[in-house]
Parts: structure tokens; sequence; C-alpha cells
């Protein structure tokens, strides 16, 4: 402990005597440092951190923890639930003391002393805090009688945060009366600080019952269907259940409720279907410490590949420490010499030099977490680009992160102490002292270790900078995809016509169609049409159909993704139809029973016939005199709600029909004549015009949508990017001080090589040579190692092979460029001198 | 009489330093014609090395008048001086100055790989030199496992491997013994009758015999020159 101190303050001695080295230093695994630190912190947010409540490591996720914004319609899903459902299990199983749901709330509006402005919440179970081990902190929150009867518990539970910002933590708060979507409630208690739900990536402002589900999503009433399905469920398990005893408990609960307890309430198709194993009963049970989260499926992966980028990263840092310690070394020689000859022992030379190392690192640990802190948040900034009001993630350094930093300080501090320390452990004492600080023998391994480094850092780069070439490109190809239809000149709007009060059927059809011909009536607006699910609604529907002519016994062969179009909706949106017409006013006004197909559902169930003139059947056996659809058109395939993925099969029918789902909000396709931007606000006011109470759930331009889908895939692109420039940047510092450094050493052989003849540019290549040797080498070994890993991240890719020549030669010609001029510049600083000076310099 | 080869016209030097400036050269004036064999004396600290630089084009700091081979060197950058130093002269230093990491070999090709000879004449010109100064035994030897003379030895032959116009030797026999130093002696007398001019700094008279003209040089100023058979004065 005595001689650590003594280490310590030794070093700290070392470091203030060479302010400069030290401060290049510390900068230098700062910036690798910080940038681990800060992608670790996401990390830390999305993926390690449990949630903030009691006992996370009881909890267990029910379903796909990944859908915490759901919303499905029709036949009773197990990844998420429906509330008749939550109800079998929570009242049902053997394994939980408690279960809870919860669930999106769209559109929230809240009136607290003037108009509505907009919040963020959720539907949650009256036992949610209660499950969760979450108390107020002040009043109080649900206390399980809220699941009894509907509406009959207009309360809130409200955020910390919200209480802070939007009532400046005021304490009288509890007990105010305030309106939501129009309904007055009472917030009766604010949660504690740190609690932010059980969502990770959402902070919601507001926490409401369930049971007011029917007065927060009017015209949607889903607690009593089977059919509707929106909760996430956690269950904390009793005390001694397992997760092994959970899974196999909630199966079997949710198979009885589906096949007996609920199936009077299932349609007859439905019914079937889960009796006789049409539709597989599996319900995902597993651990639920970190609580629900789409971020999480959504960013793991580009996480995990950042991580791995920002590893390199470090490496690249700890070789230019690694290197500017070898250079400071052959000063400190003599130093060295002398504690040996003195009796040191190797082992304590070379603990004391690693706690130098470790020293450093250290510093740079310090100033890489007020870089991670600002980096972190500038990361899940570019992430979150649907702009919503601060943060939706908490970030944070906690215990992890200091752990991580510390981790990663004295690994770096080793890896970096390593190479000098053991270059004394080797050291012949006797000529060092002698020759008054000239190591004859020690000098060419010197040199050797040295290159061998900046081989390794460029092979490092190579990696990183290849990958961000990949990563570039294949956003520039999910930019550039053809997507089937023209995106530009297009807008989009929702309109949430049955949350807005209208009745299913008629009512909702007319406003539609009122709606859709005040749009077309706008100046500026070329064309106007609608859709149920659209372009990247986020909505999307499937169907079971007969297709005359089509034989299989395969229940997966005979569903198809479905949509309802308004008249003209090929043209409006821009996609070619390839045999037949599109559906248009005419059969609109004669209620035809007419459809149009993608190639890929012709292809399937026609393949090279002409589907023109065949009938498609909804099989509905609550509807059994449906009359059939006749194709009448072949669209080209669109990638409708997926950049990525090819189109599936889609079949389009007019949607005065009402024959699939008329549960969702209809989206309007507008196309402009100029920038679709400017229609926003004129389409808005037509909307009111209409009637001033209708819901817009979005109104956005194809573009933006398309790129909102885009996130993760740009998240990756402009950190690796940045990442790269972050290596290029190190790798030339580095280059440029171990070139600098070399040159100098070199000054009196480059005085006598100028005094023998060499031209300036001989003297150039001579240095600069040795760097593209080793350039070369790097390179070498790198591009086959990149090609090699770029495997890790293949799901990232689009387009682009592996090898991606354009990826690789980009990454090799930047690097050379940067490389070469960092070793030209001292060569030429080097050559400016005359011969008799640089003789003359010791 | 023909035009000298080196002709310098009030050359001075001078260092700034802490205490001022020093003078290192004082109006120097100096002819040396084709085939002259030329000895600078002087004590220490005369300016000797300082002078040979010059001349060698090694050096950029001076001013005055430099004309070598109808060249006004005052008027040339470092790269046209450095195209004449490596086309006419080879120059051998007081402190040898050999690569520390290339053999004898590898010291003595160095010029040549600087001019445009191929790569199997520069081989038969190091070993012939190799043979010539009987240090074929040490041609895979680094510089730090050779004596001061060898060491000094390989630098006399590093200056003539290019068969140069114009030998500048500052005291090439500084560390040899005396049979050593006579036959570099000899040699500079045959290179000499066969044309080449050469010019050296020398403690020895001995040394000194063998070249046609002395001049004395103290504390920057020529003070003397001798040429074979008669004294001028010329201050
Ligand atoms: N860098 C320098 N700064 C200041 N003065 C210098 C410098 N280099 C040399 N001198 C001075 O220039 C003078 C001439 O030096 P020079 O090496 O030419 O002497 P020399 O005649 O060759 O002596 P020696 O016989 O000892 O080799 C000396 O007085 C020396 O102190
Ligand atoms: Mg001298």
């Amino acid at each position: 402990m005595n001689t650590l101190l003594r280490d310590l303050q030794y070093g700290i001695r070392m470091l203030r005597r060479a302010p400069s080295f030290a401060a290049v230093a510390v900068l230098t695994l700062g910036l690798g440092i910080g940038a681990n630190t800060a992608i670790f912190t996401v990390i830390n947010a999305v993926m390690l951190r449990a949630l903030p409540v009691e006992h996370p490591e009881q909890l267990v996720t029910i379903g796909d923890p990944s859908r915490v914004s759901s919303w499905s319609n029709g036949t009773p899903r197990t990844d998420v639930f429906s509330f008749p459902l939550y109800r079998e299990i929570r009242d049902h199983n053997q394994v939980f003391s408690s279960v809870l749901g919860s669930a999106r709330i769209d559109n929230l509006q809240i009136a607290i002393d003037g108009g509505p402005e907009k919040a963020t919440g959720r539907l949650v179970t009256g036992n949610y805090f209660e499950t969760l081990g979450v108390k107020a902190l002040i009043g109080r929150t649900f206390t399980g009688d809220e699941d009894r009867t509907p509406g009959s518990d207009p309360y809130l539970v409200i955020s910390y945060g919200y209480w802070q910002r939007r009532f400046s933590g005021d304490p009288a708060v509890v007990g105010r009366n305030v309106r939501v979507k129009n309904f007055p409630f009472t917030i009766i208690g604010v949660a504690p600080p740190s609690f932010f739900g059980e969502v990770v990536g959402q902070r919601p402002d507001l926490w409401a019952p369930m049971m007011m589900e029917p007065q927060l999503e009017p015209g949607r009433d889903y607690l009593e269907t089977p059919n509707t399905s929106t909760l996430l469920l956690i269950g904390r398990l009793k005390p001694g259940a397992t997760i092994a005893q959970a899974r196999e408990n909630v199966n079997a609960v949710v198979k009885r409720a589906l096949t007996e307890t609920l199936a009077a309430k299932l349609s007859g198709d439905d019914r079937d279907a889960m009796q006789n194993g049409g539709i597989k009963l599996k319900v995902d049970v597993e651990p639920g410490a970190h609580g629900l989260s789409r971020l999480r499926a959504q960013f793991s992966g580009p996480l995990v590949l950042l991580m791995g980028m920002v590893a390199l990263v470090l490496l690249v840092a700890c070789v230019n420490v690694a290197n500017l310690m070898l250079a400071r070394s052959a000063a400190r020689q003599r130093e060295i010499a002398v504690r040996l000859a003195i009796g040191a022992s190797p082992w304590r030379v070379a603990r004391q030099l690693l706690t130098e190392s470790i020293l450093l690192a250290f510093f740079g640990g310090v100033v890489g977490l007020l870089i991670a802190g600002w980096g972190a948040a500038a990361l899940v900034q570019l992430a979150n680009r649907s702009g919503s009001a601060g943060s939706p993630l908490v970030l944070g350094i906690d215990w992890n992160v200091l752990g991580f930093t510390a981790g990663v300080c004295v690994l770096t501090g080793l890896l970096f102490g390593l190479a000098p320390a053991l270059r004394f452990l080797r050291m012949n004492v006797a000529p060092v002292l002698k020759e008054g600080g000239r190591d004859s023998s020690g000098g060419a391994h010197k040199h050797r270790v040295g290159r061998l480094l900046i081989a390794a850092q460029v092979c490092l780069a190579v990696l990183v900078l290849m990958a961000a070439g990949l990563l570039v490109r294949s956003l520039k190809n999910l930019e550039d995809v053809d997507l089937g239809y023209s995106r530009d000149h297009l807008m989009l709007a929702r309109v949430d016509v049955i949350a807005s009060g209208y009745k299913r059927g008629a009512a909702a059809l007319n406003v539609t169609h009122e709606l859709l011909a005040r749009f077309k009536a706008l100046p500026g607006v070329r064309s106007a049409t609608m859709s149920l699910n659209g372009l990247y609604s986020g909505t999307e529907s499937s169907d079971m159909l007969k297709v005359e002519g089509f034989a299989s016994g395969s229940n997966q062969d005979n569903i198809s993704n479905d949509d309802e179009v308004g008249p003209d909706y090929f043209t409006t949106i821009g996609v070619p139809i390839v045999v037949g017409r599109e559906i248009n006013e005419q059969d609109y006004a004669a209620a035809a029973y007419v459809a149009v197909v993608n190639e890929t559902f012709a292809k399937f169930y026609f393949g090279n016939r002409n589907p023109i003139g065949h009938k498609v059947y909804l099989v509905d056996s609550d509807h059994p005199n449906r009359p059939p659809f006749e194709i009448i058109g072949v669209a080209k395939d669109v990638r409708d709600h997926n950049v990525r993925d090819k189109a599936e099969r889609r079949i389009y029918a007019p949607l005065s029909n009402g024959a699939f789902d008329m549960d969702v909000a209809p989206n309007f396709e507008i196309r402009a004549a100029g920038n679709p931007a400017a229609l926003i606000s004129e389409v808005r006011n037509a909307i009111r015009e209409v009637d001033p109470n209708l819901v817009i759930d979005n109104m956005e331009t194809a573009d933006e949508l398309v790129n909102d889908t885009l996130t993760s895939q740009v998240l990756v692109a402009r950190l690796s990017s940045f990442f790269g420039l972050l290596v290029l940047a190190l790798i030339s510092v580095g280059l440029y001080g171990s070139m600098s450094y070399g040159v100098v050493g070199r000054t009196k052989e480059i005085g006598v090589r100028m005094a023998l003849g060499a031209s300036r540019f001989d003297v150039i290549w001579m240095v600069a040579r040795e760097a593209c040797i080793v350039l070369a080498v790097g390179i070498a070994i790198g591009i086959p190692v990149g090609i090699a890993t770029s495997t890790a991240f293949k799901a990232m890719l689009f387009n682009v092979s592996k090898a991606d020549p354009l990826s690789i030669v980009a990454a090799i010609a930047t690097l050379v460029a940067i490389s070469v001029a960092a070793a030209v510049i001292p060569a030429r600083r080097a050559t400016r001198v005359d011969p008799m000076e640089a003789l003359r310099y010791e | 009489m023909p035009e000298p080869m080196i002709s310098l016209r009030n050359v001075e030097k001078t260092y700034k330093t802490a205490a001022g400036v020093t003078y290192v050269l004082r109006r120097i004036n100096l002819d040396i014609h084709e085939g002259d064999f030329l000895t600078i004396m002087g004590p220490s600290g005369a300016g000797k090395s300082t002078l040979l630089s010059i001349l060698g084009m090694l050096d950029d700091n001076w001013t005055g008048e430099y004309f070598f081979i109808e060249n006004a060197i005052q008027k040339l950058d470092r790269k046209h001086r450095a195209d004449l130093n490596r086309k006419y002269i080879g120059f051998v230093f007081q402190s040898y100055h050999l690569l520390d990491n290339l053999t004898v070999y590898e010291n003595l090709d160095v010029p040549l790989s600087y001019r445009d000879i191929s790569r199997k004449q520069r081989a038969s010109m190091v070993a012939d030199i190799l043979d010539r100064f009987q240090i074929v035994g040490k041609k895979d030897l680094y510089p730090n496992q050779l004596s001061g003379g060898q060491q000094q030895l390989v630098g006399v032959a590093r200056a003539v491997v290019g068969n140069p116009k114009l030998i500048l030797a500052d005291e090439p026999t500084g560390n040899l013994h005396s049979s050593q130093a006579k036959e570099i002696m000899e040699l500079f007398k045959r290179l000499n009758d066969a044309g080449t001019t050469i010019v050296q700094v020398t403690h020895s008279e001995a040394n000194a015999a063998y070249g046609n003209r002395i001049i004395q040089l103290f504390d920057g100023w020529i003070t003397g020159e001798t040429r074979a058979g008669q004294a001028v004065a010329t201050r």
C-alpha cells in the first residue's frame, strides 16, 4: 500500500514535469474513453439497467416486450393481450403475486387551466403501482379498486418530471381537477422522481386507470372484447416461483382461456382455429427486470455495433499513447538504468511505469466522463427524431457506467503501458550508462515495436473506416431505393374519425368521403385519395382468403395482406397498374366488389396466368353471404411499410365496402402540385372546417415518414462516420507524432545523407517509405479482417456486398492520404535545414 | 591562366550568440584551380571546418560571393547547391559521420545510390573501393564494430567512391596511425595527379607536404599562403 502510494506520488510528479506529453495523452485517452462511456451509457440505459422499482429481478414480461404501442384488431393475439385475456391471466395464474397490464393512449390532450395541450400517458391496470412496488411521492397511487367498474375512477397519477415541468412542483396539484380528452379527471398523486414507468424509452406524463379506457378511447371500447389486443403484461413472481414455472402456467392459462372461458366471445373461424390448433397459442414469458422497450429491439443491434466500433477507436487511442510513451521512455532510459543499477528489481520499475500509465488513463477517464455525458445525450438526440419534448430515455451515470469506465481505464492503462514497461524489463543497463544514454541494441527494438503498433493501428482504422463506408453506403441505398411509388410531392394525413365520435359504418365513411372531397378541392392539390393502411402508417391488416383456382391446404398460403383504398389510389400515390385498371369513381358509385392485387399476389396465386376476372372470397363464417371480389387490375409492388423488405402479397378493395377492418383511422394521401410540406396548414384548416372536433393522428410528408423508418440506420451511419473521422484524427496525430519523433532522432542521419548528395525527395521518400510499408502491412491485414467482421452487422447492410469495393477503396484512400500527409510533413521540415545544421544536431 | 574552379570573394560567416555576433570567417578571398591540392591549416577554432562546409555547399548561411565552375552559388537555392554537391564533390567529415545502422558496404553505397548509377555498376564501384582501402573483410560490419581509425578510413573511402572532381577532406588522417595516414595521402596524391582537385584540412606538416598550396587560417582570417617553393604574405 505504501509503495503504491509512493508510485502514485512519483507518477504525478513525472506527469507534471512533462505537461505537454500528459496533456496530449490525457486528451487522446479522454476521446477514446469518452466515446466508449457515451455508448455504454446508452447501452446501460436501454439494455442493462433494471427498472427503478422494488425488486426488479422478480418481474417477468408476458408477451413481446417490444410491442409497447401495439394495437391489434381481429384474431386474439398472444404477444399483446386483450383486456379479457389479461383478466384471465391475472385471476387464474398460480405463479404471480400480481400482474399488471399497460397500453398506449392515443392523442392525449389535457386541459389544466385553459385550452387543451398535448401530453403523453399510458393506460394501466389499477394494480400497476402496487405490482411494481412504487409509492407516491405525494398523494397516492391507484389502489387496485380502479379495476372494478368501467368509467368510475377518473383519477390520474402524474410523473415527477411532468409535475415539475407543468406544475412547477406545486404540492397542491393533488386533488386538482383537469380534463383529459374532454373528460373530467382528478390528479391523486405524483410518482417518485426516479420512476419513469415500465417502458424503457418512454417517459409518460401521466398514468390513467385502464377502466377509463372507454372515456379515453371513445368508440373503441375494448374492455370486453377479446379481439382488440393492446396490453403488455408484467407479473411479479411469488416467492419461490421460477420463470420456467411461470412460462408453463401462463401458457396453460392462456390456452384454457382462448379455447374455453373466452371461446364464446370469439368469431366462429377464430374459435375453430384456436381449438384445432390452427393458431399457435404460445406466450413468451421472460425475465422482466429491464422492463418493456421497443427501443431495445430497435437499437440493440446498432448499439452493440457502435460499442464494437468505439472499442476500436479506444485501441487506436491506446496505440497513440503507447507510442508517445515509447518515445518518452527513450528519454527516460538513463533514469531507469540508474534505478536498475542501484538495485531496483525490474518488476518494481515496470510496476512504477504501469502505475504511471494507469494514472494517465484515469485522468483520461475523467475527461472521458465529461465527454460521455454530453455525447450520450447527443446520441439520444440523434436517435430521437420524432422530436418529442425532452429525452425519452433516462440516461444518467450510475455505478454500472462508473464501473465500466474505471475498468476501461485500468485496461487501457495496462494496454498502452505494457509496451514501454516490457522494454525496460529487457533493457541491458551497462551500455546505457556508459554511452551516455545511447542504447544501441534497444534502438532497433523500439523502432520495431513502434512500427508494429502503428501497423496494428492502421489495421484497426481500416476496420472502422470500412464499416463506416458500408453503413453509409447502405443508408444511401436505403434512401434511394425504389419504393414503387413516387414519394415526392406526397403528403399523408391520418384522421381518427372513430375517436372523434363517428359511429362505425355509414357515419364514419361519410365523413371520410367528405374530407376527401375537401382535400381534392384545395388549391395546390393535384389529387387525393385515401386508404386504411396506406403507406408507413404503422397499421397493417391481413385476412384469410379463398382465391378462385388456387388450392392449398396450408393456412398461411391463404392469408394475404389487404387494404381498402379510395378511388384513384394508384394514380395518386404513383403506382403503375401493370395489367387491367385501377379502382375508380364508377366502382364506388356502383358499390362494386372489385379488387386490385399486387404483382406478388398475382404471381403467388396465378403464376403466369392472367388474374383479371378471377374471384377472391373473404373467408368469414360470420358473413357467409358476402359476394366475392373480382380482380380488375394488377399493380406494381410497393414497399409500403418497410424500406428494407420486399413487398408482400396484397389485395386492395374499395374502402366503401367495409369488408376488412373498419376500426382504424383512415389515411389520406394527398399529391401536391408543389412542396407538400406547404400544404400541411391548409389540410389542417380543411379538416377543422368539416368538424373542429376531428382528431388528427398524424400529418407528414411521405419523405419524412419513410425517413423516420430509417432512424437506426441513420444513427449508425452518422455515428460510424463520426467515429471514422475520430480514428482518422487519432491516427494522423499518432503517426505525425511518431514520425516527427523519428525524424528528430534521425536528423543527423538526414544531414549526412544530404551531404552525401541525397536530394530532398530522397530524404522525404526515405522517411515516408517506412510509413508506407507500415501502412501497407496494416491495410493488407485490415481488409480481409474488415470483410470478415462485417458479417457481424450484415443485418444493417442494404444492397452492398461485404467486400464492397467502393467502401474499401474510399477507406483506404482516405487513410493513405491522411497518413502520408502526417508522415511527410515532419520529413519535409527536416529537409528544410542545411546539412551543416543537421549534422551539428545532437 | 584558366578560370579558377572555385572563387571566393569576401565570404563571411557569423554566428549570433547570446554574447553577440561572432565572426567565424572574415572576408575570405580564395581561388582554387582545377588540379590544385590545397591544404588549410590553422589552430583549433580558426574556422577551417566552417570554410570547408561552405566550399562543400553544406552550409547555407554565409555572405559574399562563391563561384563554382561558373555557378554563382550565392544565387542558388538549396536544391541546386545539393545538385552541384552531388555532381562534383566528395566530402570527408572530421567526425566521420558514418550511418550507424548501415554496414560498411552500405555506407559506401549511399553516395552512389543518390547518383544516376545502375545497381550493377554501383556494386562494382563499391567492391573496387573496398579493395583499394583493404577493408573487404570489414564490409559487413557496422560502424560501432569498427575502431576510430577504421571508421575514418571508411569515411575517406565513402568520399572518393563516386570519383568526385573535388575532394574536401576535414582532417582525414586525424585518427590514423602514420603508415595508414601515409597511404591515404598517397592515394590523394594519385587522385590529384589524375586530375582530381583536393582541399584538405590538417594539422600535420607532413600531410601538407603532399599538396601544392597551403593557406593559413587564423581567427577567421586568411593570414598567409604558401605555394610549393614560395611564401606570400597577404596581410
Ligand atoms: N553553432 C555555433 N555557434 C556559435 N559558434 C560556433 C558554432 N559552430 C562553430 N562555432 C565557432 O566557429 C569557430 C570555427 O569553428 P570550426 O569548426 O570551423 O573550427 P576549426 O578550425 O575546424 O577547429 P578544429 O581544428 O578544432 O576542428 C569556432 O570558434 C567555433 O566556436
Ligand atoms: Mg574542424
